[in-house]
């Protein structure tokens, strides 16, 4: 059987194709051989991120997994598929096709040309900007390195590699924009994106919340629906920015980004189809008795990742948002079809705030607001795999749904933090609260119970009790495909 | 210039934060270029603010967190300009960072490019931590006082065995009785 025939034959490309280059050591589609400083300079950075992947990324050893390489930038078909050894994979430089006539859509450089390079006013802004996306994206790889030893099935476990492997590509997709765009300081933020580690005490990642450990894969299914989500949102705005570098880097991480959250609405949606399976057959709600994950348990996984992502954005109102806006370094999700003047000096909306113990409302200006229209944007998205899920319920002809809570609840950042909100929205008092909260959000118990479902599944085509198969395969290949060839000591 | 003892201060989030008279006396009577941040009485404030107050009441300085996308967080603090030097300051940026340590962010940022007195600032900011260059972001490992909590008795640190109220009993340390051996309490 040839590769070919293996593999199947790479997705036909029919968009404008700007070819990426293999031959280099980097490989790239931003004609890197023609700097041969900044070439140099990443070339020297490689070795450090190879190390990085090496020490903290996943741990299963492996011989090689089938993974998506990115051959093209195109509208559509992009990318290649084979079985390559996960320390060879072809990290590389890649942006979305450049547009000459490109002009901003926002703030107040609308109408002008998009940047080629940083303007001295916004470098430190731009700079940070690129530097908290970096961090964000070795984060989830540091923290889900363990992962695979759990894996439910072979076909799972290719899909957790491919989003490493991704995320390790965006990051030197920020690396890249460091070094080319903001000299010394640029290559000393590269440098400190792979010293800062998830959960190290004396240089942690820039949020709490990537510092821990992901322990299951419900957990990393969650991470995948509503934390990735989540960059892609903040991608959707970078992608707008006036700094066209930034921007096109972003538009074809947005183009990644698809897969990582379909490995997690799919992954809970199996998750939930197994579960509602053994209900419809017990007549009763599943326990972990039954060998799957009860539905309140994941209600509760549900509530806190949701949560925790919610606070990902910031306050509701941010003088450095709006300024960012103005500035034309970050615009609003899909700026170009909102119907407005894009430039937002005179707009205001409604925010909701917690006064008295009650929720209320007030209007603020627009500007101000952009955290809170980028979130209410994500949490408009999220309904959507949750209907998803709820599918499988109304199929096995149950009557219990998921729901997303309120968007108060377990909030630590902006107007919520500091107020006790039940999922269902209601304003508590802190005693009230504790007393609940169990109910709410998943106990020490119940994530040791799910732990315990984590039973590893190497064998091709079968899959852990509590999930369900998938319906097909990765690029049409049959599920019980051999996407990953363990190492023997991976298998042992 | 020496500061004196930090005055205990009482620290309150606002709510609902405006721009009025006392954010016009301890923010606008700043030198001109230190803020940025053009109000009128009345308008509602972007960020999360929090005012200082002496025992009376009085408020002595304000701190604000700006928080955007990934743990982005610039925070602004000042201080009733009759009323620097008695280490308020300090004590607002503990708070301060106290309040992104809760918000489950690990680093602060602050820029003071435009401020009239940047070179004092930048002293200041880097004696208390922050590391960056004058014209760009100046940044912060908040919540890591590891050392100090080393020092500071563990949370499940056991309680020495009180060998007087336990005559007879098998605590660490008494070997004699059959108790197990804590070399920490060991009773010769």
């Amino acid at each position: 059987m040839t590769v070919t025939e293996r593999t199947g034959a790479a997705p036909r490309p029919t968009g404008p194709l700007s070819k990426i280059d293999y031959s280099e050591r980097i490989p790239n589609n931003v004609n890197l051989a023609a700097d041969r400083r900044l070439q140099r300079a990443l070339e020297s950075w490689q070795p450090q991120f190879i190390d990085w992947w090496k020490t903290l990324g996943p741990s299963l050893p492996t011989k090689d997994v089938y993974l998506r390489t990115a051959v093209a930038v195109g509208r559509d078909g992009w990318a290649h598929f084979e079985h390559v050894p996960m320390e060879e994979y072809r990290w590389g430089i890649f942006l979305a096709e450049q547009d000459p006539d490109r002009t901003v859509q926002f703030g107040k450089h609308k109408g002008k040309e998009a940047w080629q390079e940083v303007p001295g006013e916004h470098r430190a802004d731009l700079m940070r900007l690129i530097v908290v996306q970096g961090d964000t994206e070795p984060a989830s790889v540091e923290q889900q390195r363990v992962l695979g030893n759990t894996a439910p099935s072979i076909y799972d476990l290719r899909n957790l590699f491919q989003v490493n492997v991704e995320e390790g590509r965006h990051l030197w997709a920020m690396v890249y924009l460091l070094h080319a765009y903001f000299g010394r300081e640029g290559r000393e933020e590269a440098e400190q994106l792979l010293k800062r580690n998830s959960g190290d005490l004396d240089s942690p990642r820039i949020l709490g919340a990537f510092n821990e450990e992901t322990t299951d894969w419900l957990q990393f299914f969650m991470f995948t629906y509503f934390t990735d989500r989540d960059g892609k949102f903040q991608l959707g705005t970078l992608k707008e920015s006036a700094f066209d570098p930034l921007a096109r880097t972003c538009e074809f991480m947005l183009k990644e980004e698809a897969h990582h959250m379909f490995v997690g609405t799919t992954g809970v949606q199996r998750t939930v189809e197994r579960t509602a399976e053994v209900m419809k057959e017990a007549g009763r709600p599943a326990t972990f008795e039954d060998g799957v994950i009860p539905l309140d348990v994941i209600q509760k996984y549900l509530n806190f990742q949701f949560s925790v992502s919610m606070d990902l954005f910031g306050s509701e109102q941010s003088t450095n948002a709006g300024n960012y806006y103005t500035s034309g370094l970050k615009g609003r999700w899909q700026e170009t079809r909102r119907k407005d003047d894009h430039v937002l000096l005179e707009g205001s909306r409604s925010m909701n705030y917690v006064e008295d113990g009650q929720i209320k409302q007030k209007i603020v200006p627009m500007l101000s607001a952009l955290n809170l229209d980028l979130r209410d944007e994500y949490v408009a998205d999220c309904a959507n795999g949750v209907a998803r899920w709820n599918q499988e319920l109304e199929e096995a002809g149950l009557n219990d749904r998921l729901f997303l809570p309120h968007e108060g609840f377990n909030r630590k950042v902006g107007g919520y933090a500091g107020h006790f909100v039940s999922p269902a929205g209601e304003v508590l008092d802190e005693a009230a609260y504790d007393g609940l909260v169990s109910q709410w959000l998943p106990t020490s118990e119940d994530r040791e119970a799910v732990a315990a479902l984590m039973i590893p599944e190497y064998e091709y085509g079968k899959f852990a009790r509590w999930i369900a198969p998938p319906k097909s395969g990765i690029n049409d290949q049959p599920v019980e495909f051999d996407y990953v060839h363990l190492a023997e000591e991976g298998v042992a | 210039m020496v500061e004196r003892a930090a005055p205990q201060l009482v620290w309150t989030r606002e709510e609902n934060p405006v721009w009025n008279a006392d954010k016009q006396r301890v923010i606008g009577g700043a030198p001109e270029g230190t803020f940025t941040l053009s109000f009128a009485d009345g308008d509602a404030l972007p960020g999360d603010w929090w005012a200082a107050r002496t025992s009376d009441g009085t408020v002595v300085g304000f701190g604000r967190i700006d928080l955007t996308w990934g743990g982005d967080a610039e925070i602004l603090l000042a201080v009733d300009p009759e009323r620097q030097g008695e280490g308020i300051g300090s004590s607002i940026l503990q708070h301060l960072e106290d309040e992104v340590v809760s918000q489950g962010v690990n680093y602060v940022h602050n820029r003071i490019s435009d401020h009239p007195r940047r070179d004092f600032v930048h002293d200041w900011l880097v004696v208390r931590g922050f590391r960056g260059p004058v014209d760009s972001d100046l940044r912060k490992r908040v919540g890591s006082n590891w050392a100090a909590r080393a020092d500071s008795k563990p949370a499940h640190a056991e309680e020495p065995y009180d060998v007087d109220s336990d005559p007879g009993g098998q605590g660490p340390g008494r070997e004699d009785k059959g108790g197990y051996v804590n070399v920490d309490q060991h009773n010769y």
